[in-house]
């Protein structure tokens, strides 16, 4: 679903295929320039509103048909009962069509969200079928959009959700928007019971440091997580979805850092996660010494960096010499990736922006 | 029999096997007049899909002139309910999901009259239990078995190979004539993953030892072939929807395959007649020897048909040998296997993958086995099939090539154990001419459909033993009943086990699925429900156990050296009742003819019969070499193919738009 053009490019070659596609043209700008007509005329009877959806089914874009659409709509939900329930089926079933051919048009995507907002249809039959839209095109992040969208409308546990991104990491790894669930879903997962004890009563900890405390995602829960993209690193380490995903994970260890506490236990993490990214490196070394595949070491090497500045701000009398590292590294990366020479060369001087950010 | 109408045709293709299937339909949607004879009464010839009937006289069968050391045995009071739901494959096979199997398929229509299981399972053996096979990105980056090393080591070479199908990377002039495995020991992968992309994921079953010191080594995969079989997986992995592995396999059998092919050729004008036994092949001598060519044949009603090409299985070739087979030809062993429940927990169709040298005393090959559940509709409800096949090691005796890993992986029952051994021992003195003899049989069976077999009918007293065991079944009912009731208590106590796997070692080896977040919750599920599960477990020792327990002793005694996987187990209680009983088993060894053996008219054209391989696409590939070799070089490429169109086209788009208009026109 990937690296394919959204439309298909015209064909040159066979004049009968050039043909065909003008007369498309043609025929495509006439049904538009009437269905608008109408639509703007207030004309909401059943043969134009059929020839809207015809329209929408070509492309889908045009959103000010759907606009009219909804307009049509509300007229029959406000009736309720059996009637709305239909009509909404009907427009759902309509947004489907247009979707199979443009799964990535927003305008169908906010149609099908208004639809589904009215609370006529079943909310698991969405779940379904956009579970299998995410079999299809795993990366569509229009359905992971919806997807939240409907969990969200269901109250749905955040555990099951993490599983279900959790088996499409398994499946593909190589997936943003899965990554990204989790880092939404992994604080909510860790922060539902806040347990306070009677000691933090007795002791009066403030409420409010005790509560900032509560949002940090458990050292437990991270050395899992940086367990399996440790394992996505070794399987391809030029895939960058589990390295960003990695940054967010030292930005909650960062974020421990912040409170002042655990400082033995953050330092040990960060140094494994040193060690994971030279191994690799020595591993892109033994394999390519010529000409090493630039892709497969910019993550390593860039994040390598980072660490050794993490490491710097976290316990900053003990890791001083590592800024010589910290520079030679940077001006690797200028010559691996030189199309953000610059931003390299700005890191190195402390000038970038922040590379990992606290994640509180 | 009444006479063939036309006296000419421009192919004639004698034997229905998958490549002149295949070759039938190509030749009739290219517009050949095609006949097409077999002299058995069923289509498929050595790629049949036989009845339980049939297997038992399978002597009486033209294909089985190439098959030696037939043996089969049942286990005493096996129940394998109704006999007639099974059906064997001589030669069972998968087809890789995006490989020249179904490009053959959809470019010839045939598709339109099969149906296929998925085989979602791919496993390969690691010396102790059976593990997944990490084929594709996910499935690597999921195993945790391999170190993080290896992984990258594997992951490394994949992409590298990619890149040099691309013409890119440090690999791109590797993939040459130098064997594969060199390549992969030069690229720094240890000997199990070797093994597992040579065997599990080329599928190529000949041990790469015996190919160095062998000087033939024609069958040795190189690594031009090698990147060809990776590449052709990487592209089937996944290809029908997430997780869907990358075989298939055709329902009701592999001779499902032959019979299409042959429709698609029917629909499009060709001739078939079966039970066609062939009097002689006319020959016109030209002038110097090389210009010989076949004339047509001679049916056995004196019918003369003439022709331009001939193509033929090797049965009706005997004319044009001009040696005897060697001892060391080709020859494959296969084994099939009916058990009372699945090797894997799963129980679904599964390819296993046994490196070669995985058992002590077996096969120096790899071996293939196809595990097929009764979703296939190869056997009745609750029986699987265990079907394998690999080089054989030793020609003689194709039971001592599996016996040693059917004993790790089933229970085999003392009665079925001996019936497959006593034949391997009877046969190993004069199977010295055991090729030789095939092929005086081969002469036989050209000229006549039925002929006797001492080899075949040194079975027999295995067959009787069955047939016995057929006719008890009705009068028995009680006990198979209870039986019965017995593999159903079994099954229960498989799935309590396999919930149960993190605690217990050998069901942990037969389920190597259980490692995902999602089976977990399965697992919690089970476990509570396992309170009520156990106390019908209970009954398992003594009420399914009775065939297995005379068994056990004198198996343990005969291996010496047991796996750890058998090893393991802890006793003769429940721990032991959960291997698959072996109900039935059978044993053959499949001559395969070289084409060296045979000097060719040129017009004239040998349909393989199956080899080792487990795949049907390097069969069917070759179908293409055929048709070039009897219609000249190009042929293959320039008869045309029925081709799929994908995308909406502009020609569709201006049919909905006009009849979108059309309903405004009228109404304007």
């Amino acid at each position: 679903m990937h690296g394919r053009p959204r439309y298909p490019r015209p064909n040159t070659g066979d004049p009968q295929k050039l043909q065909a596609a003008e007369q498309r043209v043609q025929l495509y700008s006439r049904l538009t320039s009437t269905v608008l007509k109408r639509l703007q005329a207030g004309q909401y009877d059943k043969e134009t509103l059929d020839l809207a959806a015809r329209l929408l089914e070509q492309n889908p874009e045009v959103y000010t048909v759907w606009n009219h659409r909804k307009r049509a709509l509300l007229a029959t939900l406000s009736k309720g009962g059996d009637t709305a329930a239909e009509a909404v089926k009907a427009e759902l079933a309509l947004t489907q069509r247009a979707l199979e051919k443009h799964p990535k048009s927003y305008a169908t995507w906010h149609h099908r969200r208004w639809l589904v907002a009215q609370h006529v249809t079943s909310l698991q039959q969405e779940v379904d079928l956009v579970n299998r839209l995410l079999e299809a095109d795993e990366r569509n992040f229009h359905g992971w959009g919806y997807r939240q969208f409907l969990m969200e409308l269901m109250q749905a546990a955040p555990e099951d959700e993490e599983a279900y991104a959790a088996a499409k990491i398994d499946h593909n790894f190589s997936n943003y928007s899965a990554w990204h669930l989790k880092t939404r879903l992994l604080k909510k997962v860790h922060h539902q019971s806040p347990t306070v004890t009677l000691d933090d009563l007795i002791s009066a900890k403030s409420s409010a440091a005790a509560a900032a405390e509560e949002r940090l995602v458990p050292f437990w829960a991270l050395r899992q997580e940086l367990e399996l993209v440790t394992q996505a690193f070794y399987t391809d380490p030029g895939d960058q979805s589990p390295w960003l995903y990695h940054r967010w994970l030292l930005g909650c260890l960062l974020a421990h850092a912040q409170t002042g506490k655990n400082k033995e236990e953050i330092v040990s993490l960060l140094q494994q996660e040193v060690a994971v990214c030279k191994d690799i490196l020595e591993l892109e070394d033994t394999a390519a010494p010529d000409g090493k595949a630039a892709s497969s070491i910019k993550w390593p090497s860039l994040t390598l960096a980072q660490l050794h500045e993490l490491l710097c701000s976290v316990a900053p009398s003990s890791f001083d010499n590592e800024q010589t590292d910290v520079r030679l590294l940077y001006r690797q990366l200028q010559d691996i990736d030189q199309l953000r020479a610059g931003f390299y060369t700005d890191a190195s001087k402390g000038s970038a922006k922040i590379l990992v950010q606290s994640a509180t | 029999m009444p006479e063939i109408p036309p006296s000419h045709f421009n192919l004639v293709i004698l034997g229905t096997g998958l490549q002149a299937a295949l070759l039938a339909g190509r030749a009739a949607l290219a517009g050949k007049t095609v006949l097409h004879l077999d002299q058995a009464d069923h289509y498929g010839a050595a790629w049949s899909t036989l009845s339980w009937q049939q297997m038992q006289q399978l002597h009486a069968l033209p294909e089985a002139g190439s098959l030696l050391n037939v043996s089969s045995g049942t286990a005493a009071h096996a129940d394998l309910g109704r006999l007639s739901s099974y059906a064997f494959d001589l030669a069972p096979r998968v087809l890789y999901c995006a490989g020249p199997a179904i490009e053959a398929l959809v470019t010839t229509g045939a598709h339109h009259y099969l149906e296929f299981k998925l085989i979602s399972g791919n496993y390969f053996w690691n010396g102790r239990r059976l593990q997944s096979v990490p084929a594709g990105r996910s499935d690597v980056f999921q195993d945790r078995s391999l170190s993080l090393t290896s992984k990258r080591m594997l992951m490394r070479f994949l992409k590298n190979l990619q890149d040099a199908m691309e013409g890119r990377g440090p690999l791109k002039d590797a993939f040459d004539d130098r064997p594969f495995v060199t390549l992969l020991e030069q690229q720094g992968l240890d000997e199990q993953l070797r093994h597992v992309l040579l065997h599990a994921i080329a599928l190529d079953p000949w041990s790469s030892k015996s190919a160095e010191s062998a000087a033939s080594s024609a069958g040795m995969m190189t690594a031009a072939r090698g990147q060809r079989a990776l590449a052709q997986h990487a592209a089937s992995m996944g290809r029908f929807g997430p997780g869907s592995g990358a075989f298939l396999t055709p329902l009701y059998g592999g001779s499902e395959m032959s019979q299409a092919f042959c429709r698609v050729a029917a629909v499009h004008g060709a001739l078939y007649v079966l039970r066609q036994p062939i009097a002689a092949l006319l020959m016109d001598s030209g002038a110097a020897a090389e210009n010989n060519s076949c004339r047509g044949v001679r049916l056995d009603t004196g019918q003369e048909i003439t022709c331009s090409a001939l193509a033929a299985d090797p049965l009706y070739l005997h004319d044009f040998r001009v040696r005897e087979a060697s001892a060391s030809s080709a020859a494959v062993s296969r084994a099939i296997c009916v058990l009372d429940r699945p090797l894997q927990v799963g129980g679904q169709q599964a390819l296993m993958t046994f490196p070669p040298g995985s058992f002590p005393g077996s096969c120096q090959h790899a071996i293939h086995a196809l595990q097929l559940s009764p979703a296939c509709a190869l056997t009745p409800p609750n029986r699987y099939l265990l079907q394998l096949s690999a080089p054989a090691s030793n020609v003689h005796s194709a039971a001592s090539d599996f016996l040693p890993l059917l004993d790790a992986l089933l229970e085999v029952p003392a009665e079925v154990r001996q019936a497959l051994t006593q034949h391997a021992s009877r046969t190993s003195s004069p199977a010295a001419q055991g090729p030789h003899a095939s092929s005086s049989r081969n002469q036989e069976a050209g000229s006549r459909a039925v002929h006797t077999n001492s080899h075949i009918t040194a079975s027999h007293s295995a067959t009787s033993d069955n047939q016995e065991s057929c006719g008890a079944t009705p009068s028995h009912d009680a006990p198979v009943k209870s039986s019965k009731a017995g593999h159903l208590a079994c099954d229960t106590v498989s799935q309590v086990s396999g919930g149960n796997g993190r605690e217990d070692t050998t069901s942990a080896q037969t389920n190597p699925l259980a490692h995902t977040s999602s089976s977990l919750s399965t697992q919690g599920r089970l476990q509570g429900g396992s309170v009520s599960l156990q106390e019908s477990a209970t009954q398992v020792p003594g009420s399914s156990s009775s065939s297995s327990a005379t068994a056990s002793p004198q198996t343990a005694a005969a291996i010496p050296a047991l796996p750890p996987a058998a090893n393991e187990i802890d006793g003769p209680g429940k721990a032991e009742s959960k291997r698959p009983v072996c109900l039935f088993a059978m044993c053959w060894t499949q001559h395969v003819p070289d084409l060296a053996d045979f000097d060719l008219p040129g017009n004239v054209a040998m349909c393989s019969p199956p080899d080792a391989q487990i795949s049907f696409d390097a069969a069917l590939a070759e179908v293409d070499s055929l048709i070039d070799h009897l219609y000249g070089p190009g042929s293959a490429s320039s008869w045309g193919s029925k081709r799929l169109q994908d995308d909406e086209s502009d020609e569709e788009a201006v049919e909905a738009l006009s009849h979108a208009l059309d309903q405004t026109a009228l109404t304007e």
